[in-house]
């Protein structure tokens, strides 16, 4: 909690998003066909993705404490960052259904990739969901916990494992399909790439410390 | 699984130093050369540090709000 309060991350959280935009709209990328000055894309729709993978991974590893400690703390740490994990999930979506129509001619197309990361945000709004139709505290605390443990089981395999084994696929780094292993390997975008990551899942701990800061004002106020 | 995995490995297609030269690619050249670009990231800068300034402002306001009530 003390961390939440500490500016030092905040302020690098902005300077690296500013990187980001400035670095990833001006400095030089590879000329490829079809791509051309979308691949600049990598900065802010692929970077989503990993961010999302981040909040959720520590949404459940306080999900996992909350089960061992009951301390109503973690519970609200876990449902915030998996909150703003779905944001960003959500945002990955609409960045990549972008890309698509101007690289593959579609809004959407009927790639394992996409349905399976569609299927994975489904899991967590009916994660949110949940959330809400419990009164209870404590039962809420529990059940929620469980479910979001599971939740990011199923969505480690759906996002990384079964769109690998697909026979084919758009998606870049999926079905044999290269892509994304190459923009990896190359160097000149990784040096915007994984700032990129850094800072916007920065600014994504901050969003969700403030909405914990609230909560935990508002459980105080509560109690008197 | 495992097969599968290591098979995408070695479908990579490496980026060469002949890709950043490549002129036969349409990229933002124009758009570059007549500086028109700078203008948008300057728009896009000023935009993003309008959202975050209200971040740290709203970030203040519950730091505030945590001292106020702490110390009740």
């Amino acid at each position: 909690m003390k961390f939440f309060k500490k500016s030092w991350w905040k302020i690098l959280a902005i300077i690296l998003v500013f990187y980001t935009l400035i670095g990833g709209l001006l400095m030089d990328v590879p000329r490829l066909a079809i791509l051309n000055e979308t691949i600049r894309n990598l900065y802010f729709h692929v970077t989503m993705w990993f961010s999302m993978m981040i909040l959720l991974l520590t949404s459940m590893i306080l999900s996992i404490k909350y089960l061992k400690s009951r301390n109503p703390l973690h519970d609200i740490g876990a449902c915030e960052f998996a909150n703003i994990g779905i944001h960003f999930g959500i945002l990955g979506l609409a960045t990549g259904s972008i890309w698509a129509k101007f690289t593959w001619g579609a809004w959407w197309v009927n790639d394992p990739q996409l349905n399976s990361a569609a299927i994975g945000m489904l899991i967590y709004l009916a994660y949110a969901v949940l959330r809400s139709s419990i009164e209870d505290e404590q039962k809420k605390g529990t059940i929620s916990a469980v479910y979001n443990i599971f939740a990011f089981a199923a969505l480690v395999p759906l996002l990384f494992v079964l769109p690998r084994m697909a026979e084919n696929s758009l998606h870049p780094g999926k079905g044999g399909n290269p892509g994304f292993n190459a923009y990896d390997l190359d160097s000149k975008l990784r040096i915007v790439f994984y700032p990129a990551i850094i800072g916007w899942t920065l600014l994504g701990i901050w969003i969700a410390s403030l909405r914990i800061r609230t909560r935990k004002l508002i459980n105080k106020i509560e109690e008197v | 699984m495992l097969f599968s995995l290591s098979g995408t490995a070695q479908d990579k297609i490496e980026i060469t130093k002949d890709d950043y030269t490549n002129q036969e690619v349409e990229m933002a050249d124009r758009l570059r050369a007549d500086g028109k670009i700078y203008v948008v990231v300057l728009v896009i800068s000023v935009v993003m540090a309008g959202i975050l300034f209200y971040l740290v402002k709203i970030d203040r306001q519950i730091s505030r709000l945590e001292k106020e009530i702490n110390n009740n």
